[in-house]
């Protein structure tokens, strides 16, 4: 009876309500994501166990304010002496009031099975097979809400205070991830799979059982994951019962601690004290009018009321919690394991992107609109004679206050972290512009809801329009509202950089910011008509300086022009440029020359010329030549020669061209100007010949570069920049002059052989050094000496193996925001800022390796350039990749080489699709040509020996300046014994994925004292010897080979199959075992 | 002087709040009176201006009605939890327009010992007592300088001591000013009110100056005291005004324009008489004004 009571007082709670439909939504809304892998159904029973799991661990809230409310309601509503006269017993009174709480657990789990079931049949899966969701909740669901409910009644009972409560909820599930994250859990995105051991203790120590399922589950085939049913081991077993029986514990200790007593001797008694009154007689006292102090009077108690609440205290302290844990899992941590250090200018970047303020400022909106009438003291403010507005307007600042609070904790919080990680460089400056860049899109959101809230009828219709208003703003795009002024509170993302601060878009960002500050003043209703006014400006402004974007123009450059690649052209042999880059405008100009070669055996009567759409104005002129057709649009333009171009004839074509790279247009971080720095790969960016079917491209349609349609070939290029007076410009060539002129400084570079088509520039306010014909341009001093070296010895190394360098010099350039972590011009490297300069080294050097990586591509794609044909790839990026681990291996070492390969193995096990090809194909897949190029290079090493390998290409760059795989193929055939043949034949032209285990594997004492390990090695490759390590106890190697009967005289501990990841394999757990004694 | 012309309010129920209301109030209190769901609520709501009529027109001294001038205390209220009798007055003495801190101050002392708030004006109004609550409510409307004094039924919830408290003080401030009293209790119209009203159904009823109102029942009320158990045969024949338990019998007072016989004998009318005969409906002549 008293537990029916129970179940209906929870039910008909408002919160309660709310918190079932929450979870049905989110046991939906998980379904739609992927689990475990595309393959893998999101009704299977691996994936019902982890969703299960998750949506437990975060069921601990709702538990959470449940608690605080249902058990603690006798106390918050002065009932307990009523409950306590009558007589109830203790265990009744526990006993329902915890079954309360579980039943309304239980039902929010259930509601979200509901929604996983749902959204089984919404995404398509397996069958729906209800079993197996009643499996997950005895083995998963009821354990784990067992757990939570009896230590929040522990909590709940024990001290009696909701905020004790709260308190104890949010520590737990803090304590749950510090846990985990120390623990290395496997649920957390950015920790590293899971160590190869699993020890009992490890499994136990989680209380939600993540682990042992994860562990359990780990080597599963997606095939298992669908249809077989989760029988726990022992561990899972173990863990489960372990932690049933701690929460029966803490119940058990509960209720021998409970007394009815002990409430009402908790019960404050105060003394009560009387005070004599002044005895001021009453008397009118007469009224004025005085805006400013009613607007500040109600801004006062507005702050008060949200900043002393405990939700929003609590709310605070998890946003510190995962402010911190994205500090350490992403803002810290990149690809590869590479640490970034702490530049505040990042961190300010990644902070100003998250938007899950902007939902606590939902729902404050709501919160501050409807505290009158909630409160319900709003006939006694209605009668006042407060103006509305300037109530409203006290609403507005209470929204200002509480974002500027929520800013100040994300500095607070990241100062924390700066300081935990050692790095004191604060930068004031960059942290109050948070205000600006973080703070005024979110007041603008802020004062958009409490202008919508103000307008509803009630909250709950408040709040559902301010989420479809906030969905349109933030993304729009997805129905179709694609221009920028739709989304004008959040129009870019925008990127931090030493050089140029808040960047590309700064100065439209600004635009957009006074556009949202009119419309909140507009809907706030202050200088409604100057704001509404000023609005309109703005967005005229803006929308006239925001470039139309057009999807299908691809598609009908494609369409319109892809007929013409056919049209013999001739080629473009020799380019003359004059630049001048105008930082301050954000824009550039070039003028320039192409020398023209009929290399065909046909005469050419037309040329055809185009440039990418980005250029603001263009026009070409070639002598003597008919302007047939200029299609403005697409670029393109129709020349008639006035004499047909014989073969073996040139003829000189010039251009001049303007390009803008103003604020308001996409961040292109290949052909940007900025005020501080600027780089643009102008090869891409100057007019080309025939057709460009890289610009035809869309999505859907993808193809390979080929050799028929470019029409260039290695060029002499001779170019001058000008820049700002303050700034360095750099290309390929040698420097021949720079000089002043006009306020303007200008460099002459020229080339000394023929380069490939490839010209990019930069130009900043750079530092140098120059170390034997290596300089380096820099503004972040911390790693130059790193990647100096590491650039000087790669070039030492190459020379010796490969051939001599072709360059007198070598530059390396830091650039801010680039795609890659940096790329190779002919003698000229450019490196990412974040990723090469601004990473710890002492923590993960990854500076070292992309720096001997770059620096290989001046031998495999400015030496031997790649045909463009499928595997052309493979030729600059495998290569390298091949010498960058010669580089890392004589740097870094063994080891860290070991480990950067596993990584890399594991990359390309997990990125594996229907797309790949044979190695020696690799076309887009850049898991093929990178990382199994990587492995398969490092068996070949072992297998074929480095001094074969070198040989191999070094007759490959003595026979060609353009190759093809076939070519590479055929020098390392060349060399190579039938063993070895079959080999390369099975790493580059297969498509052949290992798979090999440990068997038996048994150990014992001989009567030397020695100890012999017999191995039974499966595989599927059986003709193929692998590597066989033993480890001791403390994890020396005490054997390395490949025997499966060894003989050692140190005792082994664990043996290892293949323990320098030389074969790629889809499992390598099974590769290991420990190693016992046999009697 | 409030002068109030023919309001009228339909809700989109379909309820009639006022029909056609007219009334004239002077200086001084002023005494509402009328069962649940007459539409007091409704004239006073839009007396205060918290809402508009249909139709109608209020003006107060010959202006629309200025908050500025206004007390209010509705029938329903709550605060905002967890903030102090004190702070509470302060905040609304801010929202009413009293801006110097020493007069405002001094006011709020003085109405927190008046409505013997003052030890406790440091504990949060959330956690009052209902009596304790009406009697914040009273102070909060007689901050500022209110001119045109509203209540809502203020003395629901008051124990005796603290009702004849409010008496003298509504008596005191209500010599100089327009206070309006809306109440179901006939005790509070006869000791405070010069003037009154009956309301019902939205109507006007009944308006004048209590005496007068009794009066106009001189000789048509009659007593008897009878059996409780013999009241529904008399409540089927005769008009019963009232019918309350005195000694354990029960007292009849029946309207009658002639003695009914039967045993009744004359009885001196009250308001009381007054309210529920024209509740019933009983006399069918209205009186002058």
């Amino acid at each position: 009876m008293l537990i029916l009571f129970e179940w209906t007082y929870q039910y008909k709670r408002k919160l309660f309500l709310f918190a079932v439909l929450f979870f049905g939504v989110l046991g939906f809304a998980v379904t739609q994501g992927s689990i475990g892998g595309p393959l893998v159904w999101n009704n299977g029973p691996y994936a019902i166990h982890f969703i299960l799991c998750l949506v437990s661990i975060t069921a601990l809230f709702a538990m959470t304010i449940l608690c605080a409310s249902a058990v603690l309601r006798d106390s918050e509503y002065r009932m307990q002496e009523i409950i306590y006269a009558t007589g109830i017993k203790k265990h009744t009174y526990l006993g329902t009031r915890f079954s309360g709480l579980m039943i309304a657990g239980l039902s929010i789990l259930l509601a979200s099975i509901i929604g996983m079931i749902i959204g089984g049949m919404v995404k398509p899966g397996g069958p729906v097979q209800v079993l197996y969701y009643f499996q997950a909740l005895c083995l998963i669901g009821i354990p784990n809400l067992l757990f939570s409910a009896a230590c929040l009644f522990m909590i709940a009972i024990l001290f009696r205070s909701v905020a004790a409560v709260y308190t104890g909820g949010v520590l737990l599930y803090i304590l749950y991830f510090v846990a985990s994250l120390a623990g290395n859990s496997p649920m957390l995105a950015g920790a590293s799979p899971t160590g190869t051991e699993h020890t009992l203790l490890y499994a136990l120590a989680d209380p939600f059982g993540f682990v042992p399922l994860l562990a359990q589950t780990k080597s599963w085939t997606e095939v298992e994951m669908n249809t077989l049913t989760i029988v726990p081991d022992l561990h899972f077993m173990a863990n489960r019962v372990f932690w049933m029986l701690v929460s029966l514990l803490l119940l058990t200790f509960t209720y021998f601690r409970f007394t009815f007593a002990s409430f009402s001797a908790s019960a404050k008694v105060r003394k009560f004290v009387v005070y004599n009154p002044p005895g001021i007689p009453y008397a009118a006292v007469a009224v004025t009018e005085n805006n400013y102090s009613v607007l500040l009077a109600s801004w006062r108690l507005g702050i008060k009321s949200v900043l002393k609440s405990v939700p929003f205290l609590i709310m605070v302290l998890l946003w510190l919690f995962m402010v911190g844990m994205e500090f350490y899992q992403t803002i810290l941590r990149g690809m590869f394991g590479m640490r970034f250090i702490p530049y505040t200018g990042e961190i300010a970047a990644k902070l100003r992107e998250t938007h899950v303020l902007v939902l606590v400022l939902l729902y404050y909106a709501a919160d501050i609109i409807w505290r009158d009438k909630n409160a319900r003291i709003h006939d006694l403010i209605d009668a006042t004679a407060a103006p509305r507005r300037v109530l409203f307007l006290s609403k507005c600042l209470t929204m200002i206050t509480i974002v500027v609070v929520l800013v100040t904790v994300n500095i607070v919080c990241s100062i924390i972290m700066q300081t935990t990680v050692g790095y004191t460089n604060y930068e004031p400056g960059v942290y109050l512009s948070l205000y600006y860049y973080s703070g005024v899109p979110m007041i603008i959101f802020g004062i958009l809801f409490l202008a919508v809230q103000q307008r509803v009828p009630n909250k709950y219709i408040g709040l559902v329009l301010c989420a479809i208003l906030l969905y349109i703003l933030l993304e729009g795009d997805n129905f179709g509202l694609k221009h920028p002024l739709w989304h004008f509170v959040t129009p870019f993302k925008l990127r931090y950089d030493a050089l140029n601060g808040w960047g590309h878009h700064k100065a439209a960002f600004h635009w957009y910011m006074l556009l949202g500050v009119c419309i909140a003043l507009l809907v706030a209703g202050i200088w409604r008509y100057a704001a509404g006014a000023l609005a309109l400006l703005t967005a005229g402004y803006i929308f006239y300086q925001t470039p139309r974007s057009d999807e299908n123009w691809g598609n009908v450059y494609r369409e319109k022009y892809m007929r013409y690649s056919s049209l013999p052209q001739p080629e473009i042999t020799a380019v003359k440029t004059f630049v001048e880059l105008y930082p301050a405008e954000k824009r550039y100009t070039v003028k320039g020359t192409y020398q023209l070669l009929n290399k065909t055996r046909t005469t050419i009567p037309e040329i055809l010329t185009g440039i990418t759409p980005g250029v603001s104005s263009i026009t070409i002129s070639i002598p003597g030549a008919q302007l047939l057709a200029n299609d403005e649009y697409y670029k393109m333009q129709r020349f008639r020669l006035q004499q047909p171009l014989q073969p073996g004839d040139s003829i000189e074509l010039s251009f001049a061209i303007e390009t803008s790279t103003s604020a308001f247009t996409d961040y292109n971080p290949e052909n940007s100007v900025q005020e501080n720095s600027a780089y643009i790969e102008l090869e891409k960016n100057v007019p080309y010949i025939g057709y460009a079917p890289s610009l035809g491209l869309t999505k859907e349609y993808d193809i390979e570069q080929d050799d028929s349609t470019r029409h260039y070939s290695w060029i002499q290029y001779e170019t001058t920049i000008g820049t700002a007076v303050d700034q360095t410009a750099l290309t390929v060539g040698t420097l021949l002059k720079k000089w002043e002129q006009n306020g303007r400084k200008y460099f002459h570079y020229k080339t000394e052989q023929p380069i490939a088509f490839m010209f990019a520039l930069a130009s900043g306010k750079f530092f140098s050094k120059q170390v034997n014909g290596v300089e380096i341009y820099y503004y972040h001093e911390q790693n130059v000496p790193a990647v100096l070296a590491s650039a000087l010895q790669s070039l030492a190394t190459y020379s010796k193996i490969f051939s001599p360098y072709q360059y007198k010099t070598l530059r390396l350039v830091e650039i801010p925001h680039y795609p890659g972590a940096g790329t190779a011009y002919p003698g000229i490297v450019f490196l990412r800022e974040n990723y090469i300069f601004g990473t710890d080294l002492k923590k993960m050097d990854y500076a070292t390796s992309v720096t001997a990586h770059e620096v290989a591509h001046q031998w495999w794609a400015y030496q031997l350039e790649p045909v463009g044909i499928p595997g052309s790839k493979v030729l600059t990026e495998t290569l390298a990749n091949y010498s960058e681990a010669i580089m890392t291996e004589q740097l870094q070492g063994k080891d860290w080489l070991r480990d950067y390969h596993l990584i890399e193995h594991n990359v390309y096990i997990s990125s594996r699709g229907n797309k790949e090809t044979p190695l020696k194909d690799s076309r887009t897949e850049g898991y093929v040509h990178y990382q199994k190029g990587s492995i398969v290079m490092q068996a070949m090493m072992v297998e074929i020996g480095t001094d074969t390998i070198n040989a191999a290409l070094r007759s490959l760059l003595n026979m060609h300046t353009r190759a093809t795989t076939n070519d590479l193929l055929s020098a390392f055939y060349a060399a190579a014994t039938p063993y070895q043949k079959e080999l390369i034949h099975r790493w580059w032209e297969t498509l052949f994925l290992y798979d090999f285990s440990l068997g038996k594997a048994s150990m014992k004492q001989l009567p030397s004292g020695e100890y012999e390990v017999i191995l039974q090695v499966k595989s599927n490759a059986p003709g193929e010897k692998l590597g066989i390590a033993l480890y001791d106890a403390a994890g020396k190697i005490v054997y390395e080979g490949d025997q499966t009967r060894i003989i050692v005289k140190d005792k082994p501990a664990k043996v290892v199959v293949d323990p320098d990841v030389l074969r790629l394999e889809k499992n390598r757990e099974d590769n290991m075992k420990v190693l016992e004694l046999f009697q | 002087m409030l002068e109030i012309q023919h309001l009228t309010k339909t809700y989109s129920t379909g309820v009639k709040a006022m029909d056609n209301i007219t009334l004239s109030i002077p200086r001084g209190m002023f005494g509402l009176l009328g069962p649940n769901g007459a539409g007091k609520s409704t004239l006073m709501r839009t007396i205060a201006t918290l809402q508009l009529p249909d139709s109608g027109t209020i003006t107060f001294n010959g202006g629309t009605v200025d908050k500025k001038q206004l007390g209010f205390l509705p029938q329903e209220f709550g605060v905002y939890p967890g903030i102090s009798a004190y702070d509470l007055l302060q905040h609304i003495a801010i929202l009413k327009g009293i801006h110097n801190k020493g007069e405002r101050r001094a006011q709020i002392l003085s109405l927190l010992e008046l409505t013997n708030l003052y030890n406790v004006r440091r504990k949060a109004v959330s956690t009052y007592s209902g009596g304790m609550k009406q009697r914040f409510g009273i102070a909060q409307a007689l901050l500022g300088n209110p001119q045109l004094i509203i209540a809502d039924e203020p003395t629901a919830g008051l124990d005796p001591e603290e009702r004849n408290r409010f008496h003298n003080l509504l008596g005191e401030i209500g010599e100089q000013v327009v206070v309006i009293l809306s109440t179901h209790i006939v005790e509070d119209v006869k000791e405070l009110c010069p003037r009154m009203a009956i309301l019902g159904h939205g109507k006007v009823i009944q308006e004048g100056v209590p005496d007068e109102l009794i009066a106009s029942l001189k000789g048509k009320v009659w007593k008897k005291t009878i059996a409780k158990i013999e009241l529904p045969v008399y409540e089927k024949a005769y008009p019963v005004i009232t019918a309350r338990m005195v000694s354990g019998r029960t007292l009849l007072h029946v309207y009658a324009d002639d003695d009914p016989g039967e045993g009744f004998s004359p009885a001196a009318a009250s308001l009381e008489d007054v309210y529920f005969s024209e509740r019933y409906g009983y006399a069918k002549t209205a009186i002058p004004c």
